[in-house]
This record gives C-alpha cells, sequence and structure tokens, in this order.
C-alpha cells in the first residue's frame, strides 16, 4: 500500500556538457566505445572473417562441392588439401561453400521470430487485459513445451528441409523474444513519461513505437543477439540431426554428420566443419556478451531469461 | 567528555576509471560526544553518505584516504585491517542504513538477525540471543516480542522494520551509532516516532550519535549539534539552536530560508545556481551562489569560530547581504478570483461557480490474494476556482495520487464524474475531446522518468504543440517552445540535450515548461517537488507561485508536505484512506485544524519547526 | 486493473503469466473487477494449470500431425499402391474426421494405450518401453551432474567478482557455450575413446553389453548433456550472486561484522537460490535438446533416438505419444520447481496464500 512519500532527493548536480554539434558524433563514440571492450572486437573479428569466408568460399574453391573428385578417402595432400570424404568429394571445397546455410538460415529464422515477436508483444504488454492474458497463454504453453520436440513434430507432418526448420524455429523463438518485449514493456509503461503522453491523449501508435520501443532497445538488441547463437547451434544440430538442411547439400552440419563414423581414420572431414560451426558460435556470444556489458545488463537480468 | 568518534581533517577521494579520480570530502573534522546525537545535514551530492560511511571505516571500492584519520576511542582506525574492523562493526560502531526494506535480510527471521550478531559478537548461544532480542524489541515498541523474532521481516511495517533495525543495532551495545536517512520513506507520524526513539535511546545508553538527513526541519527536533555539509565540506557547525537562530555562514541561511513552513511568512526561496558537485580547491565552496561573495572569499577558507562551540567556514560569517534580490510578486490577495487562463475563451465560469468540480468519486482497487480490494478513493467532492491553488495533502495510500489521475484521465472512477466548465470530462484520457485533454494538464514527481530519455527536450516540447496545434509554422512552434522555456527560467541553450544531461530540477522544469505549452487552464502537481532537494524545491516553488500570478492559472497541488502547502495552496484538502478528513481555506485548516487526523499530522512536524526561528 | 502495492510478487514466481497488468494504455482500466472470488489454494491452481497445458500440447502436437494430410505415401514409399495405401489409411484410422480420431486417441492415452506406430505396426508402448528407464538414467546423471558443477563455481565466481575464480569460469563457460552439443561430444569421444581408449565409442552397449560396460556407456554421453547447460547455469549463478550480494542487506550485514561464510551462506544463498531454481527447471527444456543430439550422437538406444528416428520416417503416433510424455514431465518439473520457489521465499509464502 505504501508508496514511498519522501524519495531521497535526486542530486541536482552540474551535468556533462553536451551540446547539439557533438549529439552527432555520439554514433561513432559509441561505436568505438563499444568496439573497445576486447569481447566485442574479438567477436567482430571472427564474424568478419568468417563471413568472408561464406561469401568468397564459393568462387575461390578448388572443386565443385558436390562432385566427385578423386577416390574417397585420401588424406590431406597438395590437391586436396583436407582430403576427400565418403564419396570421394574435396573436403576444402565442401567446407568453404557450407558456411552459407549456416549463417544465414539462423539469421532469417531469427528475423522474422523478431518481426513475430515485436508485433505481438509490444502490443500484448502496453495494451494488457484481455490481449495481454491470451498472449500470455499461448506463450506459455510454446515454451511449455521444449523446442526440439516443436520441430520433431513439425518435421513428422511435414517433412524435413531448409524452409521448414527456419519457419519452425522462428515460431518456436518467438516466444522468448515475446517474453523479453512483453517484461521490458511492462517495466516502461508505467513510467511517468509515457503517463504524460497518455494524459496529451497520444494514440497507440505514438506511444508504443516512439515512447516505449526506443527505450527497450538495449534490452531487445541483447536478446537477439543471444537468440542468434542459439538459432546457429540449434539449426547446426537440426542438419546434424538430418532434420534440417539434406544432403548432399554441404552444410558443415550435415558434414558433421555424414563424416563422423570416419572419426578415427580421417579426422578432418569432421573437424574442420565442427571447428567452423564453434568459431561461428563463438563470435556471435562474444559479441552478445559485450552487448550486455555495454548496456549494463540490469534491465536484461532482471528479465531472467 | 572524551570524544568517542573524531574525524580529524579527513579528506577522501575516489577513482574513477582510466586514472580520473575526484575528490568527495575535504578536510572534514568532526566529533560525536556519548549520549549527544549530532546531525549532518546537507542536500544530495554534499557528501553526507559518504562521509558516514568513512566514519565507519568503510571503503568501497576505489576510495583513498588522502589525508586525515577517523579515531575511535583515541585509536585510529583509518587504515585498519579488515578482521579488526569487522570485530569493531557491530560492537563498537553500528550502522543503520536508510532504505528500512532492505536493512534486514529477507530470508532470515528477526531471530535469526539477533542470534546472529550477538553469537558473533558476544558468542552467545542461541538461546540467550533469543532472550536479549526479546528484550530489546520489547524496548524499541515492538508488539508481542517472543512471536516478532520468528517472523520475517515483510510482516512487518516500514516502522516497524526500522525499529528492529535500531534495536538490532543497539543490542550489542556500541560505544557509536550512525544513522544514514533513518526515516526517509516512512510518513510523517511514523517519522517523528521513530526519531523519538532515538532520541530517548541515546540518553539512556549514552551512545554518541551521528544523524544524517536531508531534512534541516526534522534534525532540529531530534538533535543536540548541527553540522552542515556542502561539496564535500563542512560549512558551518555548532549547537542546533544556535545553527538555526543565527546562522553564520551564507550556505546555512540560504537553505534555512528555502524550507517551506507551516507558519505563514514568506513563501521559500530558492538559491540560485546549481548546487556543486565537486569538492572546490583553493576557494570558498559556495563562491559561485554566494550573495556575500568578495575578493577575500576567492581562497581555501579553515573553519573560522564564531561563538560558543560554534563554527563556519566564511571570512563574512554573520554578516548580510547588502542588496537582497528582488522577490519575485507572488504574494496575492486571497479571496479574489482571478480571470481563468486557457482556450476556454473569454466566457470563464460564472463568478463564484468553480472551474473544475470533482463530484462523489470513488476508485477501488482489487488486490492479489483472498480478495482485497481497496477503496483508494471513497466519495470524494472537491472544487477548484479559477486562479487558484487547491492543495491536497495526506501520507502515502491517502489516494491524493489516485484523484489526481482519475482528473487527468489516466485511472476510471468507479463513481463520481469530474466536470470541467461545466462539462463532465470523459472518464478515458484518450476519449476527451483536445480542448479538454488540453484544459488539464499533469506533472510528475520523479525527475528521472518525467521526461523520455530516448527524445531530446526540443522533441519533449514539441508534442504537445504538434498534437493540439497542428497548424503551427516550424518557426512558430520554436517561438512558442522558446518563450516557454523562458517562462520556466532555462536556457533555451538546453533545447538539444538529453535528460540525462540535466539536473534533477531542470528535468521538472522542462516538463512545467511542457504542461505549459498545451495552454492549459488547469496544472496539476503530483508530488512534483518531494523528490528535490530542499533549495531546488523551494525554487520550483517560487517557479509555480510566479506562473500562477502571471498567468493566473489554476492548479492542484499534491504532496504530503503540508509546509509546501502553505505556500502555494490558498484552499486544501486533508486525506486519509481514501476520505476527506477536512477541508477549507490553508490558514483555517493549519491554523486551527477540527479533525484528529489534521491535528496529528500537524503536530509530527510543528515540533520541529518550533525550533526554528525566522532568519 | 490496477493492483495497489504489490510489486514484487510477480517476478519472483518467475512464471511468466503472473505478472500483475499496470494501469492501462489508451483505454484507462476500470477500476473495478468483473469477479472478485476468493482465489483457490494454490495446490488447485497448479493442477489446473497442468491438466490445461497438457491438453493445449496434445491439442497442439496432434492438430499440427493431422494437418500434414494422409501420411501413407510418405510412409509407404513412391511406388505404394493403391491397395496398399487403402489398407494402410483403414488400418490407422486416418479416414475419420480429426476430431474424432483425436478424441479416440486422447481415450487410449488416458487408458494407457498409445496407438500403433505407422511404421511397424506394433504398439507404440512396445516401442518406447525398453528405452525409458535408460533415458531416464541417462538424464538423471547429466543433471545431477550439471547441478553439482555449476552451482558451486557459480557462486563461487560471483562472490569473487573479478577474481581468478571468476576469469577462470568466465573464460571456461564461454567456451564450452559456443560450441553445439555434438560438437562437444565429438571432442569428448577423440579424446576419451580413441586417444585414451577409456571409455567407449559409443553407446551400444547400454542394451548389450554387461553392467560394467553398460555403466561406462553412460558416460561421455551423460558429460555431453551436462557440458551443455553448465555454462548457462554458472553465468546465471554468478549473475544473481552478484546482484545479492550487491545488495543493501549484505553490506548491512557487512557492517554488523558478519564475514565471509556465514555471509554466502545465510545471506546471499537464500536470496540468489530462487531465480536458479527457476532456471534449472526451465533448463530442463535443453537437457531434452541434449539427450536427443547425444543419443543420436553416441548411438545410444533411449527414446532420443527412437524420437529422431521416428521423426524421420514420419510415424507420428510414436512422436505424439513421445512429445506428449516429456512435455508432461516437463510442465511438472517446472510446476514443483515453481512451487520449491514459493517454499524458499517467505514473502511469497504469504502472498501466495
Amino acid at each position: 500500500m505504501s508508496i514511498t512519500p519522501s524519495v531521497t532527493p535526486v542530486a541536482d548536480v552540474t551535468p556533462g556538457e553536451a551540446t547539439g554539434a557533438e549529439e552527432a558524433g555520439r554514433r561513432a563514440r559509441r561505436l568505438r566505445a563499444f568496439l573497445s571492450i576486447p569481447q566485442a572486437m574479438v567477436g567482430a573479428v571472427l564474424l568478419v572473417l568468417l563471413l568472408g569466408l561464406t561469401i568468397i568460399g564459393p568462387f575461390v574453391a578448388p572443386y565443385p562441392p558436390n562432385a566427385i573428385s578423386d577416390s574417397p578417402l585420401l588424406g590431406p595432400s597438395a590437391r586436396h588439401w583436407l582430403g576427400t570424404d565418403t564419396l570421394g568429394r574435396d573436403i576444402f571445397s565442401r567446407v568453404l561453400n557450407g558456411g552459407g546455410s549456416v549463417i544465414l538460415l539462423p539469421l532469417l529464422a531469427v528475423a522474422a521470430a523478431m518481426v513475430i515477436a515485436i508485433v505481438v508483444g509490444l502490443l500484448s504488454g502496453y495494451l494488457g487485459g484481455w490481449t495481454d492474458a491470451v498472449v500470455t497463454r499461448v506463450v506459455d504453453v510454446v515454451l511449455a513445451i521444449p523446442s526440439y520436440l516443436i520441430v520433431l513434430v513439425v518435421v513428422t507432418a511435414f517433412g524435413s528441409g531448409s524452409t521448414i526448420v527456419v519457419l519452425t524455429v522462428a515460431v518456436v523463438y518467438a516466444p522468448y523474444i515475446i517474453r523479453v518485449l512483453r517484461a521490458a514493456t511492462l517495466a516502461v509503461s508505467p513510467l511517468d513519461f509515457v503517463l504524460a503522453a497518455r494524459a496529451r491523449g497520444e494514440g497507440i501508435r505514438w506511444v508504443v513505437f516512439r515512447e516505449i520501443l526506443p527505450n527497450i532497445g538495449p534490452t531487445l538488441l541483447v536478446e537477439i543477439a543471444l537468440r542468434t547463437t542459439y538459432a546457429i547451434m540449434f539449426i547446426a544440430s537440426l542438419s546434424f540431426l538430418g532434420l534440417g538442411v539434406q544432403p548432399p547439400s554441404s552444410n558443415w552440419g550435415v558434414m558433421v554428420a555424414e563424416n563422423r563414423l570416419l572419426l578415427l581414420a580421417h579426422p578432418a572431414g569432421v573437424i574442420a566443419p565442427a571447428l567452423l560451426i564453434g568459431v561461428l558460435a563463438i563470435s556471435i556470444n562474444l559479441i552478445a556478451d559485450a552487448l550486455t556489458e555495454f548496456f549494463g545488463d540490469r534491465l536484461h537480468n532482471q528479465l531472467m531469461v | 567528555m572524551p570524544d568517542a568518534l573524531a574525524a580529524r581533517s579527513l579528506s577522501v577521494a575516489y577513482a574513477a576509471r582510466k586514472g580520473e579520480s575526484s575528490q568527495v570530502l575535504l578536510d572534514v573534522s568532526l566529533e560525536l560526544e556519548p549520549g549527544r546525537i549530532v546531525g549532518l545535514a546537507g542536500e544530495s551530492g554534499a557528501g553526507k553518505s559518504t562521509l558516514a560511511l568513512c566514519l565507519m571505516g568503510y571503503r568501497t571500492a576505489g576510495q583513498r584516504v588522502l589525508s586525515g584519520e577517523v579515531d575511535l576511542a583515541g585509536s585510529s582506525i583509518t587504515g585498519a585491517s579488515v578482521g579488526r574492523l569487522r570485530r569493531l562493526w557491530g560492537s563498537r560502531l553500528a550502522y543503520l542504513p536508510q532504505d528500512t526494506s532492505t536493512s534486514l535480510n529477507p530470508a532470515l527471521t528477526i531471530g535469526g538477525h539477533f542470534a546472529e550478531s550477538l553469537a558473533k559478537h558476544e558468542h552467545l548461544r542461541r538461546a540467550a540471543a533469543l532472550r536479549t532480542a526479546a528484550q530489546w524489541l520489547a524496548r524499541v515498541g515492538i508488539p508481542r516480542p517472543e512471536q516478532a523474532l520468528g517472523r520475517y521481516p515483510h510482516q512487518f511495517s516500514g516502522g516497524q522494520q526500522q525499529r528492529i533495525a535500531i534495536a538490532l543495532a543497539l543490542c550489542l551495545e556500541p560505544a557509536v551509532l550512525i544513522l544514514d536517512e533513518p526515516t526517509t520513506g516512512l510518513d510523517v507520524v511514523t517519522q517523528a516516532q521513530v526519531n523519538a526513539l532515538v532520541v530517548a535511546l541515546a540518553r539512556e545508553a549514552g551512545v554518541a550519535m551521528l544523524y544524517v538527513s536531508h531534512n534541516l526541519a526534522m534534525l532540529a527536533s531530534v538533535c543536540d549539534d548541527l553540522v552542515i555539509m556542502y561539496a564535500g565540506q563542512i560549512v558551518e557547525r555548532g549547537p542546533v539552536s544556535g545553527v538555526y537562530a543565527a546562522p553564520q555562514h551564507p550556505y546555512t541561511a540560504a537553505l534555512i530560508a528555502a524550507v517551506p513552513t507551516i507558519e505563514s511568512g514568506q513563501p521559500p526561496r530558492g538559491i540560485p545556481g546549481i548546487p556543486r558537485s565537486t569538492v572546490a580547491i583553493g576557494e570558498c565552496c559556495f563562491l559561485d551562489r554566494c550573495p556575500l561573495r568578495a575578493e577575500q572569499c576567492q581562497v581555501s577558507i579553515p573553519m573560522l569560530q564564531v561563538g560558543e562551540r560554534h563554527e563556519a567556514r566564511c571570512v563574512r560569517a554573520g554578516e548580510r547581504a547588502q542588496t537582497e534580490a528582488p522577490r519575485p510578486a507572488a504574494t496575492r490577495e486571497p479571496g479574489q478570483p482571478a480571470q481563468p487562463a486557457g482556450p476556454a475563451g473569454p466566457a470563464g465560469p460564472a463568478p463564484g461557480e468553480p472551474l473544475l468540480r470533482v463530484r462523489d468519486v470513488s476508485c477501488t482497487f482489487t488486490g492479489r490474494g483472498r480478495g482485497t480490494a481497496v477503496r483508494a478513493v471513497d466519495h470524494v467532492c472537491a472544487d477548484v476556482f479559477p486562479g487558484r491553488t487547491l492543495g491536497i495533502a495526506g501520507e502515502s495510500g491517502s489516494g491524493k495520487s489516485t484523484l489526481l489521475k482519475v482528473i487527468a484521465g489516466l485511472l476510471r472512477a468507479d463513481t463520481g464524474e469530474v466536470a470541467i466548465l461545466g462539462r463532465t470530462l470523459a472518464p478515458g484520457a484518450a476519449r476527451r475531446s483536445a480542448a479538454d485533454r488540453r484544459a488539464i494538464q499533469i506533472v510528475f514527481q520523479n525527475p528521472d522518468s518525467t521526461l523520455n530519455p530516448r527524445h531530446t527536450v526540443a522533441q519533449s516540447l514539441e508534442r504537445p504543440l504538434r498534437l493540439f496545434e497542428p497548424g503551427l509554422s516550424r518557426s512558430d512552434r520554436r517561438a512558442r517552445i522558446t518563450a516557454a522555456m523562458n517562462q520556466v527560467r532555462i536556457s533555451p541553450d538546453l533545447l538539444d540535450r538529453y535528460p540525462r544531461n540535466l539536473s534533477g530540477g531542470q528535468r521538472q522544469r522542462i516538463a512545467i515548461a511542457r504542461a505549459l505549452l498545451a495552454d492549459p487552464v488547469v496544472l496539476l502537481c503530483d508530488e512534483v517537488t518531494s523528490a528535490l532537494d530542499v533549495s531546488v524545491q523551494a525554487s520550483i516553488i517560487e517557479l509555480l507561485l510566479d506562473l500562477r500570478a502571471t498567468r493566473q492559472l489554476a492548479m492542484i497541488f499534491v504532496t504530503h508536505d503540508l509546509g509546501v502547502l502553505r505556500s502555494v495552496a490558498d484552499e486544501v484538502i486533508v486525506m486519509q484512506n481514501g476520505t476527506v478528513r477536512e477541508q477549507g481555506e490553508i490558514a483555517t485548516v493549519l491554523g486551527s485544524p477540527r479533525d484528529a487526523y489534521t491535528r496529528r499530522l500537524i503536530e509530527a512536524i510543528q515540533a520541529p519547526r518550533d525550533q526554528m526561528s525566522s532568519p | 486493473m490496477g493492483s495497489a502495492g504489490s510489486p514484487g510478487s510477480a517476478g519472483g514466481a518467475g512464471s511468466p503469466g503472473s505478472a500483475a497488468s499496470p494501469a492501462g494504455p489508451g483505454s484507462p482500466h476500470s477500476t473495478r473487477r468483473g469477479w472478485n472470488w476468493r482465489r483457490p489454494p494454490y495446490l488447485v491452481r497448479a493442477l489446473v494449470k497442468l491438466a490445461a497445458t497438457l491438453l493445449a500440447i496434445s491439442v497442439v502436437v496432434f492438430g499440427l500431425t493431422a494437418l500434414a494430410g494422409n501420411p501413407a505415401h510418405d510412409i509407404l514409399g513412391m511406388d505404394a499402391t493403391q491397395s496398399q495405401l487403402a489398407a494402410f489409411t483403414a488400418a490407422n484410422h486416418l479416414n475419420q474426421p480429426v476430431v474424432v480420431r483425436y478424441l479416440h486417441w486422447l481415450a487410449g492415452v488416458l487408458h494407457g494405450d498409445f496407438g500403433q506406430s505407422y511404421v511397424s505396426g506394433g504398439s507404440v508402448w512396445a516401442l518406447i518401453e525398453p528405452r525409458l528407464g535408460r533415458s531416464l538414467l541417462l538424464i538423471l546423471f547429466s543433471w545431477l551432474l550439471m547441478v553439482v558443477v555449476s552451482v558451486p563455481a557459480g557462486l563461487l565466481a560471483g562472490v569473487r567478482l573479478r577474481g581468478r575464480a571468476d576469469v577462470a569460469a568466465t573464460l571456461v563457460t564461454l567456451s564450452i557455450a559456443a560450441f553445439p552439443e555434438f560438437v562437444i561430444g565429438m571432442v569428448l569421444i577423440i579424446v576419451f575413446a580413441v586417444n585414451l581408449k577409456v571409455l567407449p565409442v559409443d553407446s551400444t552397449a547400454v542394451s548389450q553389453g554387461g553392467l560394467f560396460d553398460s555403466l561406462s556407456s553412460y558416460v561421455l554421453p551423460a558429460v555431453t548433456i551436462a557440458l551443455g547447460s553448465i555454462p548457462y547455469i554458472v553465468r546465471l549463478m554468478r549473475a544473481n550472486a552478484r546482484d545479492v550480494a550487491s545488495h543493501s542487506y549484505v553490506r548491512s550485514a557487512v557492517l554488523r561484522g558478519i564475514s565471509e561464510p556465514a555471509l554466502s551462506v545465510r545471506h546471499i544463498l537464500p536470496n540468489a537460490a530462487p531465480p536458479v531454481v527457476t532456471a534449472l527447471g526451465l533448463q530442463l527444456a535443453s537437457l531434452v535438446g541434449g539427450v536427443i543430439v547425444a543419443e543420436t550422437l553416441f548411438s545410444f538406444p533411449g527414446i532420443g533416438q527412437l524420437l529422431v528416428q521416428s521423426a524421420a520416417s514420419r510415424d507420428a503416433p510414436v512422436v505424439e505419444t513421445l512429445t506428449l510424455m516429456i512435455g508432461a514431465a516437463f510442465v511438472i518439473i517446472n510446476l514443483l520447481s515453481d512451487a520449491l520457489v514459493i517454499m524458499l521465499t517467505p514473502k511469497l509464502r504469504d502472498a501466495g496464500r
């Protein structure tokens, strides 16, 4: 019942100077400040390298990735830097070609999840009442089922493939983002400047998108970076299980699956793609970590996702 | 009498990242004697809490003692080992923090707290510890002490929690007790009770106490000696009556003048300029804001004797300013309705008719748990007349803010209606006409959240104009915004700043400007000064009075501080638990209250006020 | 609906559905509720929630597979004859309307009859039954391993912020967290099975070999699964410990002279525990994923392996049954962890009743 009547006074201290002109340079300074966090720099560099590999790789590969270019199971040599796999395809070329779907699919899935989540989550958090209750229930149910199970059910029903996987992952991950959005919106909605806007009679669109959304940006960014990490690993794992991207694609996850039986004799076919998946995940992980530190992760931690 | 605790010329700096260091305390000397209570007063940023923790010997990360030391009964504790400090903390030196709800561990029973302390320092076994605990709980006035031992902190009210914390601190019979804003967050009546307890215990147990607070008036009722801090330095200290009756340092005098009082007289005066956040080296810390500043103030000023046990850090101590800045014309003859402001047009209400009428409004909140319905507002009626200010007084939970939100259209009432100029208002702001929405504007309490942190000042101020006068050209808008900034006395240079680069007082002024830009007829103020320092609060009050005079604005001013209401309001209603206990002209209600609750409220702050004579 | 003065209670229980909604948006909230019964006791509410969630899951699962239409083609292959298709359809009641099939299935489930596999034609339960125990054991080992390692590590790292323990923990968790489970498992195989030869390369011995062989086949999969979750729990524990440690009441205890071990145990842990308990419960979801991947990688004959094989072969009844079972387990465990949190938090204990 008690709202503290006498709050400890806010220090009326002389603030830092910031003129209009300086505000413009703010963005550049913030980017530099962000990159000065070690994790951010390392993560960014790794990511850029991998992206470079993925984009340029296919053009630089010595052999077509799906072509049988030699006898199977050859060890590393000058002609085949990583040797050949069970069918005689050049492993090095396959690796160079295999990054695309590993990086692209998760990004698509997260992007789609974000769109769903923003619309649903923002509205639900702000409108409250019926909308909020229904959305919360649905979110609870989806979150109640482990993600793998949902994907498995969908694959049972509709078969495997990249499209199915992207759509399903989007639907599965949207609730996490919705939950964060909703919690953040709930935290921001009762703040005085939102009340002031409502008292002025501002419409829903203004209040949600111009008052609330800019203030939950950092939290959202951190969550998205996190989701991307998970999506990468999830989709790679699904490909490994044979449920995502299908052979003969040279997707790294698929490569690990196909070549794992040769682990003892011929590790290159497994280690190379596995390592690359790992490095990709590390880089996004580092960036997510750096973002958390950069924005001061109070809100996100409180939301405890 | 030998000092129980003394600080001698203590200077402390705080090292921020990357080698920058800022000094937070400069040349602080302080003595605490057994059985006497020393009050430490100052506004936020002055360094009171830092000093309190330094006196404990507690160093936060990055803090360095530059010079000076702290002595406990003659032996230095500055730089003492952690082990020694741990033995002293609790048993010889006790500390009572500010936030009542988190000074006690929510996962530990009351008995558990006592058992832990008594076991650690006095090696008492649990049964003996609990017996001692029960005695102390009784002594601080906790009913049914044995049962209380088995309960958890959240099961007690804020006032009771603080009493328990006091008992916990004193049960080890320390020589020194430092209380850091112990009654902030408690309502006025409880504050008075807790303070009375503190005073009694100090006398009985002969404990030397330091009472830190920003509430100067309250300190007067509690302390024997008073110490005033500003910008990391002590600027004046002496017996409390002496310092109040005849403040020697210009800052002390200004601070006392800024405190609103219940008795009629001058409204509080703000202090020009912005409070200093850094320690001043090589000059007087108050130089930039002092009406008495002169050539000789541009050196480091030592503490100078100005009376019996009374010192002040001023070379012109006691002098009166030659010319006083003219006071803004804030007074007005009572009983004279002024012309209404706003787009209502030339035709205001008929003379004698209220501008805003609240009839029979009720609001019920259903809490979680077994049908706990709370009647936040219970059939309240109120009238606001043109050009006059209605004050709404009450403690937390009285429903005053709820009522204000109903009027603003942010909450829907269960019964009753609000009418402006005779037209009934729709319950929700969204459904009201633009004219109605413009007519009523609201300003909130917390300067941290009143402006959107992601909008510049200009963007925040533009909104009302874009919403209500979309036809305005860009340059016209700019002109109006600039005019509004000038009205609230903020430099238009700040238009492109973000709220985080503004002080609390500045943010509140901008919030007021934003409200004014809609050209309202009634301004609703929800505890707008409660989160501000005394001097800043005074300047905001000055501003509001000025606006009222020049724009003939009607206001509803909600606050728990009766002193502020005395300066601002014409009529007042006193609320408790949703009902109106008393209403009438401010002078009548405060001078001769008829209702018992009103009397209790006044008495709780009356005693301190008695100590203060006009400067 | 504005609820006066009960802010903290929503966050503590950790279930998103119980947050109090704020005074609303464009439409100002009525402060008058439509109904005002006494809230039924927690247990009843929990059970109702459990039943509702399970029902919802079953509907979703069944609905999805039904949406896809008749799987006869996919199961029997491209060159199935008409009569084969018809026989399949009839045997699996695929020509009846969806709702009927659902109710039929639901009735069966409530009696313990989980239907027949599309692929083998035999009882679903017969497929599941032998594998159930093995997988449960595997999950148990993994979970225990995870808790025993991550809780103390996280607590230590959080309390000694920026100390050696913290830096070490952060580095290690960051590296492990980066790799998907199958990669971790692969590395473990290479190190322990191939190079050191102390543990078996795969877990087929679980169903065939003797006790020792069988038990040692659990080790690598369990470690793999645990490593998948440890980083997250360590990070959470650390963040929580740090959060609590900076709380005012911890500082107050310090200023009463209370020193290290008592501080961590009596002041920090009880207050940091509830969110961790919730997270440990939620972590089960990723544990399920880990089990699925690990069983496939190690050829472990458990329900994870069965699940993947059935999904790949479009065997809906098996997948539906397993999903429902695992989903039910998950919901129950979360309910239990919520209850545990309430018991651990004195404040919630009073509010909930």
